[in-house]
């Protein structure tokens, strides 16, 4: 079965530590020439800080509604109205506030759950590739139990039954997501388990405790970085169409995810309210993903540079 | 992708020259006209209907269709509200719980089946008994039995004196005793047979219903002659779509628009909107006793504060606009013994409803957790209270999670709305809200005795006594929140004339093709 | 051979078994299934009467064996809200998800082979650049407002398509772009890693040395390997596509499993959340294993490894 995880060029092909002055000065090259990731990091950082310094920006409050101004339209139809840049939604609240509010949520959500399905991930990867044998076989046998089931279903079960709230999603979601990090790191850890480095740390007397966690997990960091950016980018599409069958966030949190379910029946006549929201998680997923492939293009050597 | 990224270019670019092509490529009402057929969407919001034998289910869409394919022994018409004759050609009150029914004769189910008092006593007998396991256990439950007299009278003997016995009646279809018996449960289910205005002529596995005339629907029921000869219904949950489905002619009616959505529609050229107000109400419950644990709202100075605090009037326009009203006690002022006159109004003042938390003790505010279903617009309440000090936790979930918590008692606050199950009288909202059943949250034992008094005795003078009195007592207790009625627009195409009713059932056969 | 195939069976069927654990805990989570069943305004005598039918009082594990049981022969309960057997209205309307499924990796395969391959034999032409695009951009577009975008520009705005429903195939083809779109980037992926894996190996040397046509070494030689791993991702996605209809249905309105496991979840009608997820998850174990098992034949490196 574990032939069928198709997880694309994530197994590193050398040690950081064979080589690292070389490294670091092709690794610096190498980024500046990945335009994907160049792109992708400038569009993360600009979503971040707006994120991170909403609070502190010239906008209004995303939650305080006016039923007079209602569905205002956005800067470039005729009467709109300049107050709200991008007009307001069903509610009167202004669509941009909520758009970088949402911002917030989607990156928290996407963060959170991506360190959680990491955390467990890692963990069961890193036993299952080191100790080998029967507890590899268990680990392949829960990955594959997950991977049989159906994602969007389970959350909305899971969610029905102990009640929603964008905490129970997010931590659901880290919970669901972790297979990719397991199949990965186990494919790493074996071929990092018999180097002589290991081998070494072994004769020497370390704990497995330390092997694992203090020799093996540093030479992973960087393909974690990248299976981290793609479940990333996963976790907030879950997040926004969990929230968009009206599972996830609750009202009036503003995730985009929600904005978009809120909305969803203004999309002929009031076509911007969908189209924003909609438009921001792609540009943040997207740049996401360009970030996790240039990060695993450039640990995947040189050998297709210009990619 | 070089198209989809163009489309997302003029995405942009021109949302507005999009939106007007919108509007001029929308033909609406493509060939239903010419073949007669009238193509219908339903379960927006609330989901397939999930069986056509319509006694077990309780979604409104199988009202609908019971209402159209079978025929009740009662007719309330719709806008007299007054009973007329449908299977029985009249009735009298032999005593306090006995009615006797006589039949029209001539009468055939679609299958062919002559109409007797068999299929009404074999009905009756079969909803009544919980063995059947029907789901109608609220219309069936002040019934004892029915007896047949002879094969065109039968009698219905209630448990217990019922004052509100015709209006239970219409909503029970009548089912031919023999077909029932071969077919079964599921064969019901599958091929349904009624005497009604329109017989199912297919119900095929992806669950559309093609409903077409009855040709023996001609022996006088006030129920009329379908003018239109074909029906298909189609179930379409999601509302964007029944809307792109108005606007691209892929259908001709849908009675589950919002609002906002109608407003715009009514401008496209083919479509109309025709809004008529409900029997539905929204309101909010509050748990007076503390059994959901919340230490605030059994302070009358909560609850007053809450009625005072939260606008009403706005947000009954924003949702609803003008054809719906606010109320001033949770019940629908056609409803027999619903009278507001002596109920305590709160207008809203934010100022009053701060000074009666502060007096409380709670000037710094409080929080409180209210419950609903995802459907229900909560933001404007979370935000007007807000203003006076109320943060609103807010848990959304759908009705099969929330039920059980309302039953056990664990919601503090619950949004909702009602519809008195169409039913015209206070017993079924007054009576559902404070009669000391499940959703029964004040518990006032004073009211619970009024409102028993008042389903336990036939003179109408004296129900109305006593609903006034149980209404004084829940307002001045402010017990709920009451909101307003509700309103249903029926979004469709010009070609189509039809007409709305309180009771929001959608009788096709009433409906025709204008000129 | 058939020892690598018993061996891929068995863990199939102990998958299948954990995962049944899994679908049967769901309506053992919190709360008293009873009281759910029970509706509006039950007594608690109707509450007691509905947990001995449906013998919620019975230990949990005898309660689990009895409903594999019953699965194992297709029988799921009955419905809590449609009153009928679940396994009938499954099967009702399974034949509707899996014509989704099919068309919609059928589009996916249609779009990703050419480029993949194309992407492939010219790394960073062009076209490889495209189909890069068209890979990263499938990734980031959620499934739903595409198919929200898809509704309002091909069938409102242009009127090219039915809005909903499944009554023809034109019904399908906005549901199959928009289901298909998110599988499109990996299998594109697969193949164009493939074909640069297979072109640089010395086989393709050789075919190339005895002087066969370039068309030829690309589609006898080339293609026929990189297909391989292809293949058994397709079927993987397709089982993926069978439970990650459910919003596409709905949107759509197409009375598949889908939709149905979605109604069932808001109506917390368990035992069709049950068997929904079960039947989906058996439909991906079992196509994984098909995948393993022509893997095996076509490639004997992989059962000895």
């Amino acid at each position: 079965m574990q032939k069928s995880e198709t997880v694309i060029g994530s197994q590193p092909r050398y040690s950081t530590r064979s080589r690292p002055g070389l490294l670091r000065l092709d690794l610096a090259k190498a980024f500046t020439r990945n335009y994907g990731f160049l792109i992708g990091g400038v569009i993360i950082l600009v979503f971040s800080l707006l994120a991170v310094l909403a609070p502190l920006l010239p906008l209004h409050d995303p939650y305080d509604f006016d039923l007079t101004r209602r569905l205002l339209p956005p800067f470039w139809h005729d009467n709109s109205d300049p107050r709200f840049l991008l007009g307001t939604d069903k509610l009167g609240r202004d669509l941009l506030a909520r758009l970088v509010y949402g911002a917030r949520v989607s990156i928290t959500v996407g963060l959170v759950a991506a360190v959680i399905s990491g955390v467990v991930g890692t963990v069961l990867g890193l036993c299952a590739g080191y100790f080998g044998g029967r507890v590899d076989r268990l680990v392949m046998l829960l990955v594959n139990c997950r991977l049989a089931l159906p994602v969007v279903l389970v959350a909305l079960a899971v969610t029905v039954v102990v009640g929603s709230s964008l905490e129970m999603i997010t931590l659901l979601i880290g919970l669901l997501l972790w297979p990719r990090f397991t199949v990965v790191i186990r494919a790493a850890t074996m071929q990092l388990r018999d180097r002589e480095f290991i081998l070494a740390s072994r004769v020497l007397g370390c704990s497995n405790w330390h092997i694992l966690f203090r020799e093996i997990m540093p030479n992973l960091s960087g393909t974690l970085f990248v299976i981290a950016s793609l479940e990333m980018a996963n976790a907030i599409l879950l997040e926004a169409a969990v929230s968009f069958l009206g599972f996830g966030a609750q009202p009036p949190t503003s995730s985009w995810g929600l904005m978009l379910a809120d909305s969803r029946d203004f999309i002929l006549f009031s076509p911007w309210l969908v189209a924003m929201p909609g438009i921001a998680l792609t540009i943040l997923v997207l740049a996401i993903n360009l970030v996790g492939d240039g990060l695993r293009d450039v640990l995947e050597g040189i050998s297709r540079e210009k990619f | 992708m070089a198209k989809h990224r163009k489309s997302r270019r003029k995405l942009f670019a021109s949302w507005a020259a999009t939106v007007a092509s919108v509007a001029f490529l929308a033909t609406p009402a493509n060939a239903s006209e010419a073949d007669d057929t009238l193509r219908l969407a339903w379960g927006g919001g609330a989901g397939p209907l999930e069986t056509a034998n319509v006694y077990f289910t309780n979604s409104r869409t199988g009202i609908w269709l019971a209402m159209n394919v079978w025929d009740a022994l009662v007719y309330r018409n719709p806008e007299t509200m007054q009973y007329e004759p449908l299977l029985a050609e009249g009735w009298q009150q032999i005593d306090d719980l006995t009615l006797e029914f006589k039949l029209r004769q001539g009468v055939k189910f679609h299958n062919g089946e002559a109409f007797n008092a068999n299929d009404v006593v074999a009905t009756i007998n079969w909803a009544v008994d919980p063995a059947s396991g029907v789901l109608k256990a609220r219309e069936t439950a002040w019934i004892d039995r029915a007896e047949k007299v002879d094969d065109n009278t039968v009698r219905i003997i209630s448990k217990k004196v019922f004052p509100v016995a015709l209006d239970y009646l219409t909503t029970l279809p009548i089912y031919p005793d023999e077909y029932m018996a071969a077919a079964g449960r599921d064969g019901m289910a599958a091929n349904p047979v009624g005497t009604g205005p329109y017989k199912v002529a297919k119900l095929d596995p992806t669950r559309e219903y093609h409903l077409q005339v009855n040709p023996d629907y001609s022996w006088g029921s006030p129920k009329q002659t379908p003018k239109i000869g074909n029906v298909i219904i189609r179930e379409i949950q999601d509302l964007q779509t029944q809307v792109a489905e108005l606007v691209s002619g892929g259908i001709d009616l849908s009675a589950d628009i919002q609002s906002d959505q109608a407003a715009q529609l009514k401008n496209m050229s083919g479509l109309t909107v025709t809004t008529g107000e409900t029997m539905r109400i929204s309101y909010l419950g509050l748990d007076a006793t503390g059994r959901s644990g919340d230490k605030y709202l059994s302070n009358l100075n909560v609850r007053q504060a809450i009625n005072l605090g939260f606008n009403r009037e706005a947000y009954r326009k924003a949702l609803f606009g003008d054809s719906a009203r606010n109320i001033h006690v949770s019940c629908y002022p056609s409803q027999f013994g619903c009278d507001d006159t002596n109920a305590v109004r709160y207008e809203y003042d934010p100022e009053k409803a701060k000074k009666l938390l502060a007096d409380a003790g709670f000037a710094d505010g409080i929080e409180l957790s209210l419950f609903t279903v995802p459907a229900v617009w909560v933001d404007p309440m979370v935000a007007d209270l807000a203003k006076i000090g109320i943060t609103l936790k807010v848990n959304a979930m759908p009705w099969g999670s929330l039920s059980p918590k309302i039953t056990s008692g664990e919601v503090p606050i619950l949004a909702d709305n009602h519809g008195s199950y169409s039913i015209n009288d206070a017993s079924a909202s007054i009576g559902y809200f404070f009669g000391g059943g499940p959703n029964d949250y004040s518990r006032d034992a004073e009211v619970t005795q009024w409102l028993a008094e008042a389903e336990a005795t036939m003179d109408p003078e004296a129900r109305k006594a006593l609903y006034a009195k149980a209404i004084a007592k829940v307002t001045s207790q402010a017990y709920h929140v009451p909101m307003s009625s509700h309103v249903r627009h029926y979004v469709h195409s010009d070609k189509l004339a039809m007409k709305p009713s309180g009771d929001e059932i959608l009788r096709l056969f009433e409906y025709s093709w204008s000129k | 051979m058939l020892q690598y195939i018993a061996r891929q069976t068995v863990s199939a069927v102990f998958i299948l078994l954990v995962v049944s654990i899994a679908a049967f805990s769901i309506s053992h989570l919190a709360g008293d299934p009873a009281a759910v069943i029970a509706g509006e305004n039950p007594s608690a005598e109707q509450i007691e009467q509905i947990r001995k039918t449906y013998g919620f009082d019975r230990p949990l594990y005898q309660q689990y064996l009895s409903w594999m049981g019953g699965a194992l022969r297709f029988d799921f309960g009955t419905s809590y809200h449609y009153h009928q057997p679940v396994a009938t209205m499954i099967a009702e309307r399974l034949p509707v998800t899996l014509v989704l499924g099919l068309t919609s990796i059928t589009f996916a395969l249609m779009l990703a082979l050419p480029l993949g391959v194309i992407a492939g034999v010219w790394p960073n032409s062009l076209i490889d650049r495209i189909a890069l695009t068209i890979a990263v951009v499938g990734q980031a577009v959620p499934t739903f407002w595409l198919s929200l975008m898809l509704i309002s520009f091909l069938a409102v705005g242009y009127g090219l398509l039915p809005v909903s429903g499944s009554s023809s195939w034109l019904h399908y083809v906005m549901p199959t772009i928009a289901l298909g779109y998110y599988a499109l980037p990996t299998l594109m992926r697969v193949t164009r890693a493939g074909m640069i894996e297979v072109l640089a190996t010395d086989y393709i040397r050789a075919a190339r040395a005895k002087g066969l046509l370039e068309t030829q070494v690309l589609v006898k030689h080339a293609l026929r390997n990189a297909i391989v791993p292809v293949v058994s991702l397709a079927s993987v996605q397709f089982g993926m596509m069978l439970g990650g209809s459910v919003i596409v249905e709905t949107i759509f309105a197409i009375q598949g499993i889908g939709w149905l496991g979605y109604d069932a979840v808001l109506r917390v009608d368990l035992p069709v959340v049950q068997a929904v997820v079960l039947v989906v998850a058996a439909f991906f174990i079992v196509l994984t294993w098909a995948a393993d098992v022509v893997n095996a034949i076509l490639d004997p490196r992989i059962r000895l490894s």
